[in-house]
């Protein structure tokens, strides 16, 4: 006589089984919903952004000529012609009013006895009275070498000679 | 025989087909949150791309007869839509690229935009913007976004074509001396190995194979012969290495009015050589322009030949511009 236990007991394995292997085909799912980096999306179109605003303002305004930045820091701009050059391509957007992106700017140069100092050079909140950046807000760097040749008008401590100096830009949404 | 195993058997089976619903539908719940997740940043993947193409490549035309794509007749003929000037010259970008693309009437949105443009099986959406920065003026193409869409915005410039003013009150060096009989030609000499140097900055480059040349003449007045109403431009002689040869790609404007020849001017003269598939001209040619103007009687006093090289050429100050790619 066939036993009639079982059947049942295949029945409950059975059942465990496919519970078990849905359990872990949702849970292995769900997980992947979380793995792509959104972030690193919008810090890299941040990061794009910046590089093309600082190359835009990096192009020769004449032939063999200065470019527009070298121009302005050779000229000791106090920071407020950049603003005036750089903000907007920041801001502008066709499809929405403004994006709210702000910058901090800084000069760093090389002195034969310290090595690489960095002097803070301006930021958008010198200028439009926004929030200064904390340190806290997520936040990418674009960089670009400016040729400064000697007596240039930057304040000391920047040395008068021709050298490269790196300017870098801090970028965040505030 | 107990009856325990049939009754076991049809639950089984039912117990089977609830249990492997219930996994295809709860298979399907986190999918669907995937999709939306993913599309987001696929999204933003398609727009950098395609913003890529657009500021940093030149774009590509099918055939090798056309230098450029913007000179192509059939828009199924561009392989790739690219605005940039030249390979490598990154955020600087055509006035004559800009213009065929945002023109209506030559891609048609958005087969040419998807095959040439956007590129890949699922058939994207985009919209593409150009905010110019001095007088923000918006050309578009593509119909507004929607809600969910991938954007990037990119900082470019856009390239003039170059022009070579002649002015009458400027340039004396045309009138003719005294006691010297008119010969009523004037000449613009545009030396193509001059031009073509490597080393100049893209932002600055002419290449008359791929870009307008323009040539204006102001304050004719001057060059005018007192006892003449008016001059009489009766040809102009094209010519490559000092040899005339058959070239109408241009376009004439006489007194701020579009002309034909003959023509008459008695204060300026407006004319843009445009370039062609497949240019006449090779690298170290030198092209030649010449106005004949009618010798009865002998209106223009204007003679001499003036150089189109980088010294005389006038290039506008490239306007900064903003491009936005939105794709859904």
């Amino acid at each position: 006589m066939v036993g009639d236990g079982a059947s049942l007991y295949t029945i409950e394995g059975l059942a465990a089984g496919l519970l078990m292997i849905a359990t872990a085909a949702i849970v292995l799912q769900s997980i992947s919903v979380y793995t792509p980096g959104d972030t690193h999306i919008d810090d890299m179109l941040l990061e794009q952004l910046g590089a093309d605003a600082l190359a835009v303002l990096d192009l020769p305004v004449e032939p063999d000529g200065r470019t527009q930045l070298e121009v302005l820091l050779h000229n000791g701009d106090d920071g407020s012609a950049f603003h005036e050059a750089f903000y907007p391509l920041l801001r502008m957007r066709s499809f929405a009013p403004d994006d709210p992106v702000q910058y901090a700017a800084s000069i760093s140069f090389r002195d034969g006895d310290e090595g690489v100092v960095v002097v803070p050079y301006t930021s958008a909140a010198s200028h439009t009275g926004a929030a200064p950046y904390t340190g806290r807000d997520p936040a990418i760097r674009v960089s670009r070498w400016v040729h400064l040749q000697a007596w240039h008008g930057l304040p000391p401590p920047i040395p008068n000679r021709d050298q490269m100096a790196l300017l870098e830009v801090i970028l965040w949404r505030g | 025989m107990k009856d325990n195993a049939v009754v076991t058997f049809d639950f089984m089976i039912g117990f089977t087909i609830f249990i492997i619903s219930f996994i295809l539908v709860a298979a399907m719940i986190p999918h669907t949150l995937f999709s939306v997740q993913s599309s987001r940043i696929d999204f933003d993947a398609v727009a950098y791309r395609t913003g890529v193409i657009l500021t940093e490549d030149p774009g590509m035309p099918a055939s090798p007869v056309f230098p450029v794509w913007e000179q192509v007749s059939d828009p199924g003929d561009v392989i790739r839509i690219g605005l940039a000037v030249e390979q490598g010259s990154a955020n600087i970008l055509s006035k004559g690229k800009v213009d065929r693309f945002f023109e209506g009437g030559f891609f048609t949105y958005p087969d040419d935009h998807r095959r040439a443009l956007l590129f890949g099986d699922y058939p994207y959406s985009c919209n593409v913007t150009l905010t110019m920065m001095d007088d923000h003026s918006i050309r578009s193409v593509g119909p507004p976004p929607p809600d969910l869409y991938g954007t990037v915005r990119r900082v470019v410039v856009v390239k003039e074509p170059s022009y070579l003013i002649v002015d009458g009150l400027v340039h004396s060096e045309f009138l003719v001396v005294e006691n010297e009989t008119p010969n009523q030609r004037f000449s613009v000499e545009v030396t193509m190995d001059q031009l073509l140097d490597r080393s100049v900055d893209p932002v600055f480059s002419i290449d008359p194979r791929t870009d307008l040349l323009q040539i204006e003449i102001r304050n004719f007045g001057e060059y005018l012969n007192v006892s003449a109403p008016h001059a009489t431009l009766v040809q102009i002689i094209i010519s490559r290495a000092g040899v005339p040869i058959t070239y109408s790609a241009y376009s004439l404007w006489l007194d701020g009015e579009p002309a034909t020849l003959p023509g008459e001017l008695t204060d300026s003269l407006f004319f843009t050589l445009s370039p062609v598939p497949e240019p006449p001209w090779r690298s170290t040619d030198a092209i030649g322009i010449t106005f004949v103007f009618d010798d009865d009687p002998p209106a223009s006093l204007m003679t001499g030949t003036h150089l189109y090289d980088y010294q005389n050429a006038t290039l506008p100050d490239p306007d900064k511009a903003i491009l936005e790619v939105a794709v859904w």
